[in-house]
């Protein structure tokens, strides 16, 4: 488990990151979503005493990182695939990493064929595509086999097979028992493989706990209906008091009633119904509308926009901090 | 710290740049070595032959130890390795005296050899040709120099944390800074740290200018141990 206590880190007059606590439970993947420039990677390296934190500190499994005689046999990390000496083979890279944790070399060439290097174990990393760095680098984290992972955007530079594989291997590793502590932009990958998130903005927290919750409490959700008598079934609504929106031709999108009650409503109206679908925002849409106030740096007003879900009342933070 | 000192050895050894950096500082002396003992052997005015005779090429040497000292800890920033380094052993002042015990031993054991077969050279080539008690010292203080003076480079590195930088701060300090400081201010002249490591090499001292030997050995000792602290400090202060 990884705990985090109001870790404050300071650049000058800019807070990277504010007063950020936080829970990694073992046994799940835990996804660290923030905008670029939230501070994921500060909290992340803070979280390996990389970074010094200015105030607040970090435990894992009760302990500081350098309160463990052997580090890496209880913490692995992958925070960058370029932090590698380019002139260096691969298998001497790990070597040096094992002899500072008295791991024999055998775990080694274990640990290459479990990233599928064993071929290139003899070759400079400096010829390395950046996929293949990213699995060197999770070669150097799995050295130790510890208990808690931590993983800085790991399906960086991954061709489809290689995500596909990083999935299979992260959830493989929560469901072993161990802690693992994803952070990535990669919002499709994080629905796919997270049970929970810590969401950051500006340095502070936004959102901690299942992404279900997540999804559930703070998603929009509302119903699109097609009838070629939209105009009467939509006025209805609108007297009843709902929020209705033209999302097309003959079609409106609803927020307030269930797809289960519009039906009802068409059946009394005698109206014909071609589509009758409820839907709920993406985890993307989720995390767009959850950080829209906490993005240090955004496009300009000619980039395109999400897709915006129908108007509703503001988001209201399901499970927030 | 056993265990650092071989992720280090590991380390040093497997980067192509420092193991040609070492074997040069050797190559070099001892074919300056050469080049030495055949010209003053064709010198009719040469006179009984020492080690330091045959050991022109020392400086360059003990240039490329400082440069060893600053690239053990500076490549290490530059590359960003620091970080999986310290991921793995985030005691960070166990880790620098790990890099120290590699590069100043690798730095003695490299001038051990050079010393070794400048000496033999010196018989070979050089006719009378001895080796007395002080040329005894010198070969002990050679040694220590250049474990001094890759310590001093790699206090350089922690403190700048770039290599180039810390390459080209210790060269002009050594070679342009120190000189014309104690030429412009006389009495600077004790003060200059690389020239006393110097000083502690030579057979005979320069005592209007500098220390006594042993004095400017102890001096470029302790100012070489006061920078390593603060670069020891400094990283372990700064981020990594």
């Amino acid at each position: 488990m990884i705990e985090a206590r109001g870790l404050t880190k300071r650049y000058g007059s800019t807070t990277a990151v504010d007063d950020l606590s936080f829970r990694v439970e073992s046994g799940r993947v835990t996804g660290f979503l923030g905008p670029n420039g939230a501070g994921k990677s500060t909290t992340m390296r803070m979280c390996l005493d990389l970074d010094r934190a200015d105030s607040g500190g970090v435990r894992i499994d009760g302990k500081r990182l350098v309160d463990f005689p052997r580090p890496m046999r209880s913490v692995g990390a992958l925070l960058d695939a370029g932090y590698l000496h380019p002139t260096r083979k691969a298998k001497e890279h790990l070597w040096a990493l094992a002899a500072s944790n008295g791991l024999p070399r055998k775990r080694v060439d274990h640990v290459l064929g479990l990233v599928g290097l064993s071929e290139v174990a003899n070759k400079r990393v400096g010829s390395f595509s950046l996929g293949m760095k990213q699995r060197l680098g999770l070669a150097g984290a799995m050295l130790g086999d510890p208990q808690t992972l931590l993983f800085d955007e790991p399906a960086n530079g991954l061709d489809p097979e290689g995500i596909q594989w990083m999935r299979r291997f992260l959830k493989g590793l929560a469901d072993e028992g161990r802690t693992v502590f994803v952070s990535s932009h990669l919002l499709s990958e994080m629905a796919l493989i997270a049970d929970d998130l810590v969401v950051i903005g500006k340095g502070s927290l936004i959102f901690e706990g299942p992404v279900h919750d997540f999804v559930d409490n703070t998603a929009r959700k509302w119903v699109t209906v097609r009838s070629p008598q939209i105009q009467e079934i939509g006025d209805t609504l609108h007297n009843a008091g709902h929020q209705v929106t033209a999302s097309g031709p003959g079609a409106i999108d609803v927020v307030g009633p269930s797809a289960a009650e519009i039906g009802e409503l068409a059946a009394r109206l005698g109206a014909t119904l071609h589509e009758l679908s409820p839907k709920t925002a993406s985890l993307e849409d989720v995390f767009l509308e959850v950080t829209a106030g906490a993005q240090e740096y955004r496009g300009d007003a000619g980039a395109p926009a999400p897709p915006p879900p129908p108007p509703a009342a503001g988001p209201a933070a399901g499970g927030p901090a | 710290m056993r265990n650092l000192v071989r992720a280090e050895w590991i380390k040093f050894r497997s980067v192509r740049s420092t193991v040609i950096m070492a074997l040069a500082a050797g190559v070099l002396t001892i074919l300056f070595g050469v080049i030495a003992a055949i010209q003053q052997r064709d010198d009719a005015f040469g006179g009984t032959g020492h080690l330091g005779d045959v050991m022109p090429g020392l400086q360059v040497a003990i240039f490329l130890f400082g440069t060893l000292g600053v690239q053990i800890i500076g490549q290490e920033y530059r590359f960003n390795t620091i970080r999986p380094t310290l991921t793995a052993a985030p005691w960070r002042t166990r880790v620098l005296v790990a890099k120290l015990i590699v590069v100043a031993l690798a730095a003695a054991a490299v001038t051990v050899v050079m010393l070794a077969v400048c000496a033999l050279i010196g018989m070979l080539l050089l006719d009378p040709f001895e080796i007395d008690s002080v040329d005894q010292r010198v070969m002990w203080a050679t040694v220590l120099f250049a474990m001094g003076w890759a310590m001093y480079g790699m206090a350089l590195g922690a403190i700048v944390r770039q290599p180039v930088a810390g390459i080209v701060i210790l060269l002009i300090q050594a070679l342009v800074a120190e000189p014309i400081l104690a030429n412009l201010v006389h009495a600077a002249g004790p003060w200059m740290p690389f020239q006393n490591g110097v000083q502690m090499t030579a057979r005979s001292g320069d005592p209007e200018l500098l220390r006594s030997t042993l004095a400017g050995g102890i001096y470029f000792f302790a100012f070489t141990v006061v920078l390593w602290g603060i670069g020891a400090v400094l990283v372990n202060k700064r981020d990594a």
